[in-house]
């Protein structure tokens, strides 16, 4: 990442532009490469609707229209059509052959060649050795079936008119549910198939090396070098992932961008980064490249899946946070960092680890303060994490309250899931909902402080600052990001929201641009370490005052979020809540 | 570390592994085992099949589930039967 621009390096000479920019600059190679990578997945996987897709769909929600006309609470119908809907998933030879070729090292425990390889042998034994449990959760489930039928049949004997009844069968419904989702993991461990990533991991980095080598040769800087050295940065990157699979680090939250840059400083720090490595440290590139993907997978169409309460709860809320911790840093704790400050107020209040990337890149902020934000947020992530469900079931608290509260304060969407799920499903649907609403806002951050950055921080006091030359200054991927985003959320509204997830959510995004975005940020973070001196990350934490920013500003986060999804949810739309 | 040679390079460096593999086995497990709370977690965790530090949403299985769930909630909620009353709880 460049320097911040401290007092004595204000740019005062005017910015400028012209047309080569467009091939020989990072950011435009960074929107090439992204749009390249889009325009691959959307020609791959828009074609790809599952036989039947719209029928399915028409059924389905007909179904659950008449059900929800039908009953006061959401029936064994109601609930078999909505599965429907779910279990259609895009089938294409290109999402399979994607997901062989771009996967990365799997889950472990105790024998790290089982996130590179795992034998038909040995997911025959593991499938026979599940099976009973499978067998047991099926039978459960079929029992739990029968017991909710009936009740809903006895309170639909009564029209519904009685209250008792009504309760009762929701009962049944629910502990139908829950007996649903154990057969359905139990089944899950039944059907492992045997995976061999070597040659993933030998073919995937020559390809990424040539991809990102197009833009490399292009803005003038040596391909061979940079190719050279990519392959030590893919490994890292490689055994970051192996190592993030561990079954304990899946627990803690402890990711490849975490191991990353760990691995990465302890190389450079110890053994030292070799010369021939330096060419392919090339971190804006690839976390920009990685940025336009991501701007593909803010769809704004999300911000309304749940209704009113979670656009206040996680657009409302994290604005001010943002802001008011922002504020505070600079004029209470007078942080010496501008960009630190504004990384870990993004990092807090948004959405973690991707706000503090974006909003990192669009203002420029060092890597060591980005190394910094993530720590803190990963450490605090694990806290909450455990820390939140144990305070919710202690005083009682709603767990849909609980779910709307922890999806809008931990960082990262697994820590939310993981707490939700501790509480209820229902609180982890809230929360892992509320959490994607959050994740759509790094748009309008990103976006929000390039602006300010440009117009305000990186000119002379009482400057005037023309239109022209924010222009120049404006980080340009930022537009990539954004463009994504428009063009990806206009073609979910044009597809409809339940063909959109199946198409765009379970295809391009989560079946290919969304694995070439986690292997961009990947390499980047391999990049940040290898480049990282320990006493530069030390010197960003001297004072104490980035942990005392976050903990103040998560402090505020945390009583704001509550009370604004208390009065959403409970006070002015009850009636969503109680249909949850 | 510059200054230093080459053997304490590499000393720190399998230090710096072998750290990294007591916090893997030992460090994190015992507080697994010691943390009732933590011990908890995790199960709810492997139950999941949660990978807890990802970070965007698409990253986590499960938030496709979750936003099908809560927009199918909003979008065809249950107004059926004479209405004895909601029933707000979890």
């Amino acid at each position: 990442m460049e320097p911040t621009p401290n007092q004595d390096e204000i740019i005062i000479d005017r910015g400028s532009a012209s047309w080569s920019d467009l091939w020989k600059k990072e950011d435009y190679w960074a929107i090439w490469l992204g749009v390249i990578v889009l325009l691959v997945g959307l020609i791959c996987f828009l074609p790809a609707k599952p036989k039947d897709m719209d029928e399915t769909i028409a059924k389905s929600n007909a179904v659950m229209e008449s059900e929800a006309a039908r009953a006061p609470f959401k029936t064994v119908a109601w609930y078999k059509a909505q599965d429907a809907k779910k279990k259609l998933k895009p089938s294409t030879e290109a999402g399979k052959f994607f997901k062989k070729w771009m996967a990365h090292p799997g889950d472990w425990s105790t024998d790290i060649t089982q996130a590179f390889i795992m034998s038909k042998e040995r997911a025959d034994a593991l499938n026979v050795a599940n099976m009973p449990k499978y067998e047991a959760a099926k039978a459960k489930e079929a029992d739990a079936l029968a017991a909710a039928v009936a009740a809903e049949e006895a309170a639909a004997a009564v029209s519904f008119q009685d209250a008792a009844l009504n309760a009762a069968a929701e009962e049944k419904i629910d502990s139908w549910r829950k007996a649903g989702a154990a057969a359905s993991k139990a089944k899950a461990k039944t059907e492992l198939k045997p995976y061999n990533h070597i040659p993933t991991l030998l073919v995937l980095p020559v390809v990424l090396a040539l991809f990102f080598a197009i833009g490399i040769k292009f803005m003038g800087k040596s391909v061979r070098a940079f190719l050279k050295g990519f392959g030590a940065v893919f490994l890292v990157g490689a055994v970051s992932y192996a190592l993030a699979g561990q079954a304990t680090m899946k627990q803690y939250g402890v990711e490849y961008a975490v191991w990353a840059i760990v691995i990465g400083m302890l190389i450079a720090n110890t053994i030292g980064t070799p010369k021939w490595i330096k060419p392919a440290l090339e971190v804006e590139y690839y976390i920009k490249t990685g940025l336009v993907l991501l701007g593909a997978e803010v769809l704004f169409s999300k911000v309304v899946a749940i209704g009113i309460p979670g656009i206040f709860v996680a657009w409302v809320v994290t604005p001010i946070v943002l802001i008011t911790t922002f504020i505070f840093g600079q004029k209470v704790l007078k942080m010496p960092s501008r960009t630190l400050n504004i990384v870990i107020s993004a990092d807090m209040s948004v959405c973690g680890t991707s706000a503090a990337i974006a909003t990192a890149a669009a203002c420029r902020a060092k890597k060591e303060e980005l190394t910094l934000a993530i720590g803190l947020s990963l450490v605090f992530t694990a806290i909450m994490m455990v820390a939140m469900p144990a305070f919710i079931k202690a005083v009682g608290m709603p767990y849909i309250l609980g779910g709307a509260w922890m999806g809008g304060t931990i960082d990262a969407t697994g820590a939310v899931a993981a707490a939700g799920a501790f509480l209820s499903d229902k609180a982890l649907y809230v929360a892992a909902t509320i959490k994607m609403i959050q994740n759509v806002l790094i748009g309008v951050t990103a976006f929000g402080v390039a602006v300010y950055w440009c117009a305000k921080v990186e000119c002379q006091a009482g400057r005037q600052i023309s239109w022209m030359e924010i222009w120049y200054r404006f980080p340009k991927f930022v537009l990539g990001f954004l463009s994504a985003s428009i063009l990806f959320s206009v073609l979910d509204a044009r597809l409809g929201s339940d063909a959109g997830y199946v198409l765009l959510d379970q295809g391009v995004l989560r079946g290919f641009s969304g694995m070439a975005r986690g292997w961009f940020f990947c390499l980047a973070f391999a990049a940040i370490g290898l480049a990282t001196d320990f006493r530069e990350l030390a010197h960003h934490f001297k004072g104490g005052k980035p942990l005392i920013l976050y903990v103040c500003g998560q402090t505020f986060n945390l009583m704001l979020t509550l009370a604004m999804a208390y009065l959403m949810f409970y006070v002015v739309f009850p009636d969503i809540t109680a249909k949850i | 570390m510059e200054n230093a040679n080459a053997t304490v390079r590499w000393l720190a460096f399998l230090g710096g592994l072998l750290l990294f593999w007591c916090l893997m086995f030992v460090v994190f497990p015992a507080i697994n085992r010691t943390v009732p709370a933590m011990g908890r977690m995790a199960r709810v965790i492997d139950e999941h099949n949660l990978r807890t530090g990802m970070f965007f949403y698409t990253d986590v299985a499960i938030t496709g589930d979750s936003s099908v769930e809560t927009s199918s909630t909003i979008r065809y909620r249950p107004h059926g039967g004479e209405h004895p009353g909601p029933v707000v709880g979890d």
